[in-house]
């Protein structure tokens, strides 16, 4: 008897606490991934809209990069995903692939779109015509290089880089010190060099929607031919030493302790990379003469969009037109996405002197280089693996140029076919 | 009174029963349901049958890459860590001052062992400008590069997870225990030396507990993962890509939750198997003390 009082008592106790619960509050789950400053910066603008806008709550989900896609693919199947949520570009067209799970945004949606770069929504944040949520920032990509070690190979730091350059001046690090190297890259970003390489020969962009090659196997022959170049001339560091920090170059001592010079950056890592180098300089990636796609990429730093099943569609919108056209969410987020996706954003960084010198040059330089937009196909993550598989087993000299080339083309008619 | 006592059972075991039913049985029996699928999280599912065990099978080199590698790594590690555990609990089971201490601090690494920033930790040590390499090379070797070579990355991999051995440990300290030091004595008396009693005397009276590290350490090898994803990734050209690694991948890179879930199937037949040889081989080399 006395045990079923007190579970009468706690069951009581607890209904009442519930009926408690403040009503009408409408809360919003938000969730992005990134470095301290993004997380300072996007908590701040969250503080501001909710100062402005008493009756939303906004909760905060966020984290680091890793898992971050594999967490939101989980919460999508079983519909637990925030209202808002930060996505990478390519998973615009993945995730709506697989099933409707962004909301569109609309005429009437309450968003101004005035300020953004028309093209930019309609190529990058739209499935089958509708767009699906809002690029957060311009991201583009360039050479960070080492003054210091460049002058050691006597090499100028205002030289413009091409193809034969960086043979002819890049192998000069190597020469003179052989434990040294010009580019610190792994096989995960050569991968991405030879996608480019074979782009600008073909002029094509890799994969069509058609899911067709646009390149001959003589042209990705002719590329990894050049490539086999910056192993043979010592440009690149050996495979078997860069491995260890593929996709992570900025993580290798040999960056850090000035034993290569170059590397390759996107605008919203370049504070990461340059961390601890105080004398670099910013320079173009290598584009052919007349290349008719140059194949460098500008792009969404990421993108938000708003689920398709929140509840408070309204309010989640009024949130993404704080953050991109009200004065105090523009400032409180600042350059943490890259230079901003609107012009009015852009004027009033510039204005406040809100926006980091390196992070607006290298978008300038992507920007007057900037090739064709990738397909879906392109970006298709089974591709990128199989790609970034040849070229590894190229870059550990285990194929020849004319075998990795056979290899790329039969691997990805076969993987186009299965899908 | 009798059936009351029973449900009371029921209660005090409610919170394992809970856990077991909801975290492990049902997503076991989800899992099982799914690699008949085609499952991709988002979208629709159909039902394929067969499809992905015969895919795997069949039409999959990676799986038997992936399987291969997983094989040479489990014959490196498991005799590697097992081997270590018994001379470390040899060492233990002496009369030395201190040895609570020391027992304790043999087991931290098995603790902290499988976080993500002790393998951050060894990446640094094992990679060619490493610290082993330095202290290789203040006694004048040249170092290999651990990690970067494709024929050495999975043997260094191997050597990491040995670091773990403080579960096997522990248990060859509590059979060394157990051992009668009456037959020590009569076998000293009798004249054998030291490498004698421990093949003649040691080995057999532990034999029970070789066999159950055995087994456990199989069936966790076959499993590793942390150590190669953080480590290698699996690369350098798949040198380290462990079943695991290839289940996650598919699993959560290419979001194949069918096909994955069939892997995962695969490899507990796989396991079964073998733990059922092990089982059978057992009964000509594992003693138990009362049947003779």
């Amino acid at each position: 008897m006395k045990r079923l009082v007190s579970c009468a008592l706690i069951l009581a106790v607890a209904a009442a606490s519930l009926a408690a619960a403040p009503a009408k509050q409408i809360t919003l789950r938000f969730s992005w991934w990134g470095s301290d400053g993004r997380h300072q910066a996007t908590l701040s603008a969250i503080k501001a809209f909710e100062a402005k806008n008493p009756g939303v709550k906004i909760e905060a989900e966020y984290g680091g990069w890793d898992g971050y896609y594999q967490k939101l693919v989980t919460q999508l199947a079983g519909a637990t995903m925030p209202d808002i949520m930060q996505i990478d570009q390519p998973w615009v067209a993945e995730l709506s692939n697989k099933g409707d799970v962004f909301l569109t945004i609309g005429a009437g949606a309450g968003i101004d779109l005035s300020g953004f770069d028309a093209s930019f929504l309609k190529d990058f944040c739209s499935y089958k015509g509708q767009l699906k949520g809002l690029p957060t920032g311009l991201n583009g990509t360039s050479f960070l290089l080492d003054k210091d070690v460049l002058a050691a190979a006597g090499i100028n730091s205002n030289t413009e880089w091409t193809w034969d350059s960086m043979l002819s001046e890049g192998s000069k690090v190597h020469k003179k010190d052989s434990k040294k190297y010009f580019l610190n890259m792994g096989p995960a970003i050569m991968s991405m060099f030879v996608t480019r390489y074979i782009n600008q020969l073909s002029g094509g962009v890799f994969i069509g929607e058609d899911k067709k090659l646009q390149f001959t196997k003589a042209q990705a022959e002719a590329a990894f031919a050049y490539f086999k170049k910056w192993q043979d001339q010592g440009v690149i560091v050996p495979a078997s030493s860069s491995i260890l920090y593929n996709n992570k170059e900025e993580e290798n001592p040999a960056w850090i302790n000035g034993q290569t010079a170059c590397m390759f950056t996107w605008a919203s890592a370049v504070d990461k990379v340059r961390a601890s180098k105080p004398n670099v300089v910013i320079k173009a990636e290598p584009v052919m003469p007349k290349a008719a796609n140059s194949g460098i990429l500008v792009r969404p730093s990421q993108v938000f969009a708003v689920s398709k099943d929140s509840e408070h569609p309204k309010e989640a919108l009024a949130f993404l037109n704080f953050m991109f056209n009200d004065p105090e969410g523009i400032v409180a987020l600042g350059s943490s996405r890259g230079v901003p996706p609107t012009a009015k954003a852009r004027a009033l960084l510039k204005e406040k002197k809100l926006m980091p010198a390196e992070v607006e040059q290298i978008t300038n330089i992507a920007l007057a280089n900037r090739g064709k937009p990738q397909t879906t196909w392109a970006m298709n993550s089974e591709i990128g693996e199989i790609i970034a598989d040849v070229v590894e087993q190229f870059a550990f000299d285990k194929l020849s140029p004319e075998k990795a080339a056979s290899d790329l083309v039969t691997r990805l008619e076969q993987k186009l076919a299965s899908f | 009174m009798r059936s009351r006592s029973r449900y009371v059972g029921l209660v005090y075991i409610l919170p394992w029963l809970v856990g077991f039913l909801v975290l492990q049985l049902y997503p076991l029996v989800c899992s099982l349901a799914y690699s008949f699928t085609d499952f991709k999280l988002l979208g629709t599912t159909r039902w394929v049958g067969l499809k992905n065990y015969a895919d795997i099978f069949t039409r999959d080199p990676l799986f038997w890459k992936s399987l291969g590698r997983t094989t040479v790594y489990v014959v490196i590690a498991v005799p590697l860590k097992l081997a270590f555990a018994l001379f470390i609990s040899v060492v233990l089971s002496g009369n030395i001052k201190g040895i609570n201490a020391f027992r304790t601090m043999y087991y931290v690494p098995s603790i902290m062992g499988g976080s993500i920033a002790i393998a951050v930790l060894w990446r640094f040590l094992f990679m060619k400008e490493g610290v082993v390499n330095q202290i290789l090379s203040l006694v004048g070797i040249s170092g290999p590069n651990w990690l970067g070579d494709p024929s050495l990355a999975l043997f260094t991999i191997s050597l990491v997870t040995v670091w773990q051995f403080g579960s096997s440990m522990v248990l060859f300290l509590a059979g060394l225990k157990q051992i009668p030091p009456s037959l020590y004595e009569a076998a000293r008396i009798d004249g054998a030396g030291r490498a004698r009693i421990f093949l003649r005397i040691t080995m057999p009276m532990l034999s029970p507990i070789v066999f159950f590290n055995l087994i456990m350490q199989t069936i966790n090898a076959f499993q590793e993962f942390t150590a190669a994803f953080v480590i290698t990734q699996g690369g350098p050209l798949k040198s380290t890509y462990l079943y695991g690694l290839m289940l996650y991948d598919k699993g959560f890179r290419f979001f194949q939750m069918g096909y994955a879930s069939a892997l995962s199937w695969a490899l507990f037949a796989i396991i079964l198997v073998l733990t059922l040889l092990s089982f059978k081989s057992s009964e000509s080399w594992v003693h138990y003390g009362d049947a003779q």
